[in-house]
């Protein structure tokens, strides 16, 4: 419903400025719904040229990136600003860089410290080697901040280690993606996509917090070495 | 904030001091996606999208007409990982230790922007460097001698603009840093 209203509310008034004002009003009329640009046509949409059913059909769930706030934590700024040419190029709306953890701390604190702020940091992209802490701190300090809203949010660790010690040091830490550089538009584009589309639930351990250490279940025949059965975990259902 | 807000945490989810008293527990927190959401996907539900390909194309070339940034980037931080081994031998030993991080994590920068734009050969030492700056031992003359190996030939793979791993000249310049290695660490 929310959804309608606003997508024929925009069709009536886009693309002008009324928009935005009519998307903030509906967005507070309907708790936040403006927060998703799930509302925003996609380009091809937009140019009348899109038609259900046909062979273009697969344009409509090319994403949208424009409502995304990424932040790069580089301490090369050459480097940092080429993922930040690169991701411009995808259509993201907002990057910001961080040159070291304290700056990334200081950002995420800003951005994401009040639970019902609009601008969340959405992915951060981490180093893993920068002076003054490196990438694997700051992931702890994220994973153990007392707020939802700073302790959730999906890293992309970036290390030029290919190595499978290295993913799962990542891994362990409570990275949800590592991206072995160099970094390509592609490698990074599927590591965002990854982001979006296959997140995992969130585990909290006695030693561990983060992301589903498994990316798939399998069947397992062998003995139970499981010290918490499926029955005494405690499961949290975030609801909209 | 009424309960609909997506910002708003779900009011089951534990605050952190009452995790603190079952710490032993494990539990599982299913978050809603906002992400998928916020990418215009029409549902939860909705199978995986993608980034426009011709997005993808435009990054890839906008990065690949930067290499000619590469020349002039990789001479500044050439002279500037100079000047920090400068400093670093002009300092007594024991207080180094900036110095020497400055020539690691400078080295480590070489290596990811030669990485980046194929420069397999300056990637090379950049990553040899980068690995025997993490164990520099100040006192030791020869730990001297191998670190500024390593600065003479990268300046050479500059000057000479040595782009590939492979090639006589390559194997030459990669046989002296191994050899004073071998010889002095």
């Amino acid at each position: 419903m929310i959804e309608r209203k606003i997508a024929s509310a925009s069709i009536v008034i886009s693309p002008t400025e009324k928009t935005k004002t009519l998307s903030v009003f509906l967005g507070l009329f309907f708790q936040g719904a403006s927060d998703y640009p799930a509302r925003r046509k996609s380009p091809l949409a937009q140019s009348g040229k899109y038609m259900p059913g046909s062979s273009t059909q697969k344009e409509k769930s090319a994403y949208s990136l424009n409502g995304f706030n990424v932040l790069i934590v580089e301490d090369y700024p050459f480097m940092a600003s080429l993922i930040a040419t690169m991701l411009r190029e995808f259509g993201v709306g907002n990057i910001f860089i961080a040159h070291n953890g304290a700056d990334a701390r200081e950002m995420l604190v800003m951005f994401n410290g009040d639970p019902a702020a609009r601008d969340h940091i959405d992915i951060v992209l981490t180093d893993w080697l920068m002076p003054g802490g490196d990438g694997i701190a700051l992931i702890d300090w994220v994973r153990a901040h007392k707020k939802d809203s700073v302790r959730f949010v999906p890293i992309v660790l970036c290390s030029a280690y290919a190595s499978e010690l290295v993913v799962i040091k990542g891994r362990d830490h409570g990275a949800n993606e590592a991206l072995v550089k160099p970094v390509s538009a592609k490698k990074l584009a599927n590591r965002i996509l990854h982001v979006i589309d296959h997140p995992r639930p969130f585990i909290k351990a006695p030693d561990f917090f983060g992301p589903d250490r498994r990316r798939k279940v399998e069947p397992y025949e062998g003995d139970e070495k499981r010290k918490t059965s499926p029955e005494e975990l405690r499961e949290h259902h975030e609801r909209i | 904030m009424s309960e609909s807000d997506p910002h708003k945490q779900n009011a089951q989810t534990p605050a952190p001091d009452d995790r603190d008293a079952a710490n032993q527990e494990v539990e599982i927190f299913h978050r809603v996606n906002r992400l998928k959401l916020k990418a215009g996907a029409s549902s939860l539900h909705a199978g995986p999208g993608f980034i426009d390909p011709k997005a993808i194309n435009r990054a890839e070339t906008v990065i690949k007409n930067k290499e000619s940034a590469y020349t002039t980037e990789v001479e500044d931080i050439l002279a500037k990982l100079d000047r920090a081994w400068k400093e670093a031998k002009s300092l007594p030993a024991d207080e180094s230790a900036d110095a020497i991080e400055a020539v690691y994590h400078t080295a480590n920068h070489i290596k990811d922007l030669a990485a980046m734009f194929g420069y397999e050969l300056m990637q090379h030492f950049g990553y040899s460097l980068r690995d025997f700056a993490g164990r520099i031992d100040m006192t030791n003359k020869a730990h001297h001698v191998i670190v500024q190996a390593h600065l003479d030939v990268m300046w050479v793979v500059f000057h000479e603009n040595i782009k590939d791993h492979g090639g006589p000249k390559a194997e030459e310049l990669k046989k002296i840093v191994a050899q004073a290695i071998e010889k002095y660490s």
